[in-house]
């Protein structure tokens, strides 16, 4: 599974290389301890940096969304304005190389930084056990946090889930291609 | 020792139970032990370098932990992180503009997806309008070059392709390009040099040869020497078989030509049927689409001469490759009621009105529907109903008048086809749609002559009507039904509900 994740990531380079950036930026912020920098690495850690996993949750759950937001933020409007001009518009490459080209890279790197919104599996898994461990706790702020907690952690821990096989890329790259096809 | 002691000693086993002072001794040795361990813990080697020993409650050393709350963040990264957030903001800016544009692209092309060309071209049309309208708001001269932001809302070659072939498919080929791609051209070189991305464009190439080919057969038509000195039915067969084997020549028009030739001589209609067959195996033949050019006079021929099933097919064809063509679905409605086959015009209705709700040309068949079968007065509430509501229509007025007509009442059948006339023109004006049809040009007619007939009309009545027989030039001479009913032959109301019920 490491290998499709690597080549996953490979793929969809840009995405990863400002994922990392994003992750270090927000640790760097929350000032949690950053083991390793690299963000770009033939490993399970690739578009990832290596950090202390946080025990408090909104240091866990900043580190673990905060990132992913950035990707949202950056990311889709620029894919979508790619694929708004080129398929909705009708922009050619005979119209203007230019543009035509800019637009392509725009949906290239839009859909790289879509294809990389969720954190490592185990930072997602720790702000998971977090959110559960506050909705067990009893308490009723802690209750209330975990309950504001609970859909961003199952939505991060799932594509964290499904990061780890690729799946995004495969889903970006099948929708694109639809949307072109169809 | 007494002799519950001895009797518990003898249960439990045990030896000398522990004092208070003992027990104290035992706790505080566990504490000791306990801190000694963690102390011990304390002292391992920092996870990271391990030399030095980690800090109470870390893994790591001081200098390990401070290195790491600092680590740098490479000058490339937040190069790219920057230039990904301003393409971000630019990139959301430019979508909130497009999405207007972008929505009504999606919805032609889910139009055209369905067969609903004319729907398509509407939504690609408005598309086009939207972007021109915000064009137009950023100064640019031509000759100039055309500044970035116009042309990050411009519609490119594709969608104006997709445009034209919508158009095409709606309602003609020929006008699409003549309206859509050389309008406002001098000459046909400046359309090429001008246009040439968009004429090769996969989707408008098919029709731009079409055009031209018939352009060109046109041109051999109008410009050849071999032209016949006396114009008759002979000459100008012959003529046109000879254009028809010149290099160059779109014989399907000629074909087509052939049936006009024969239509305006009054050939019989099994005459003008071959023309047509002679069209549709060339039309085949040729892998082009040409049933806009001939299809729906082949119908009408068709249902002229007994053959409805045979027209109800060929419309049921142009409906099937268009969904929203209500030309075909209104000389359908003509064609069934001209049969009697009234039940099958009400399905068409439902069906349509299923599809449609309550539409401009949906009120015109219903109208026509319910003044065949005679409940005019019904006839008559919906058509002011489809008047108050969209009063674009000239057809529906033309009903009226034709139920008012009926009803002898010949004022306000006047007064109501004089509306439908310039109607027809402002309607003309503003879609491009047919200029007053014949069937209304007809209606006209006999309206100002019944009313002229009744001599109880107005000073400005009195120019109204003489404007309308001006329109017909003072050598016409009315035909048919008109003439039947000018003459006296028949009365209006045999020809309002007899074979086709309607003045054609």
């Amino acid at each position: 599974m490491r290998i499709i994740y690597v080549i996953g990531k490979y793929i969809t380079f840009p995405g990863a290389f400002l994922r990392g950036f994003w992750e270090h930026l927000t640790c760097l912020l929350l000032g949690l301890p950053v083991e390793h920098s690299g963000y770009l690495r033939a490993d399970e850690m690739c578009g990832h940096i290596e950090h202390i996993l946080p025990k408090k949750a909104t240091a866990a759950f900043v580190s673990a969304t905060a990132p992913g937001i950035m990707g949202v933020l950056t990311g889709l409007p620029t894919v979508v304005m790619g694929l708004a001009n080129i398929r909705v518009m009708g922009v050619t490459f005979a119209d203007s190389p230019v543009l035509f080209v800019l637009y392509i890279l725009m949906i290239y790197v839009g859909a790289s930084v879509m294809c990389c919104l969720h954190p490592q599996f185990e930072v997602a898994q720790n702000l998971w056990d977090i959110t559960l461990d506050k909705l067990r706790s009893g308490n009723g702020r802690s209750v209330a946090g975990g309950v504001f907690m609970l859909i961003p952690a199952l939505w991060t821990y799932i594509g964290a889930v499904l990061e780890r096989f690729s799946v995004p890329v495969i889903l970006w790259a099948a929708g694109t291609a639809a949307i072109f096809l169809i | 020792m007494d002799n519950n002691e001895k009797l518990e000693k003898e249960i439990i086993g045990t030896e000398d139970v522990p004092t208070e002072k003992e027990e104290a001794e035992i706790l505080a040795e566990g504490v000791a032990a306990e801190e000694e361990a963690l102390l011990e813990e304390q002292a391992e080697p920092c996870i990271r370098c391990g030399e030095k020993e980690s800090l109470e409650g870390s893994e790591f050393c001081e200098d390990c932990l401070n290195g790491m709350l600092n680590t740098k963040i490479p000058l490339i990264a937040w190069m790219a992180a920057a230039a990904s957030v301003i393409v971000g903001i630019v990139a959301a800016a430019t979508v909130f503009f497009l999405a207007a544009p972008t929505f009504l692209g999606m919805s032609a092309e889910t139009a055209a997806r369905d067969n609903r060309w004319s729907d398509a071209y509407y939504y690609y049309n408005q598309m086009d309008t939207t972007v021109s309208d915000f064009q137009s708001l950023i100064d640019w001269k031509e000759g100039k070059s055309e500044p970035v932001l116009r042309r990050l809302f411009s519609m490119g070659t594709e969608a104006k392709a997709r445009k034209i072939e919508a158009y095409a498919k709606a309602y003609n080929p020929m006008e699409a390009i003549s309206k859509l791609v050389i309008d406002g051209y001098t000459s046909y070189d400046a359309v090429v040099e001008n246009e040439g991305k968009l004429l090769e464009n996969k989707r408008v190439e098919p029709y731009w040869e079409l055009f031209s080919g018939i352009l060109y057969t046109e041109e051999l038509m109008n410009y050849s020497e071999e032209y016949p000195e006396e114009e008759n039915y002979e000459n100008l067969l012959e003529f046109y078989n000879l254009i028809e084997k010149q290099k160059g020549a779109d014989p399907v028009y000629v074909a087509y030509m052939k049936y006009a030739l024969a239509d305006i001589y009054d050939r019989t209609d099994d005459e003008k049927i071959a023309c047509l067959q002679t069209c549709d195996k060339l039309s085949i033949e040729s892998g082009r689409d040409y049933k806009w050019l001939y299809y729906y006079e082949y119908a009408d021929l068709l249902a002229k001469t007994g053959r409805t099933d045979e027209a109800i097919a060929l419309l049921d064809m142009l409906a099937s490759e268009n969904k929203n063509n209500f030309d075909a679905y209104l000389a359908k409605n003509r064609i069934l009621l001209a049969a009697g086959r009234t039940d099958d015009a009400e399905k068409l209705i439902e069906d349509l009105k299923e599809s449609y709700g309550n539409y401009g040309e949906l009120y015109e068949m219903e109208v026509t529907l319910l003044r065949y079968k005679g409940d005019y007065q019904r006839a008559k509430e919906l058509a002011e109903t489809a008047v108050s509501e969209n009063d674009i229509f000239p057809e529906v007025r033309r009903q009226l008048a034709l139920i008012y007509l009926a009803e002898g009442n010949y004022k306000n059948a006047f007064a109501q086809v004089e509306t439908a006339y310039a109607n027809a023109y402002n309607y003309y004006a503003q879609f491009g749609a047919d200029a007053p049809s014949e069937e209304l040009a007809k209606t006209y007619y006999v309206c100002a002559k019944l009313y002229e007939s009744t001599g109880a009309y107005t000073q400005e009545e009195a120019n109204s009507i003489g404007m309308a027989y001006e329109m017909f030039g003072e050598d016409f001479e009315p035909q048919g039904d008109m003439k039947a009913i000018i003459s006296g032959e028949k009365t209006v109301k045999e020809i309002l509900t007899e074979g086709d019920c309607d003045l054609i």
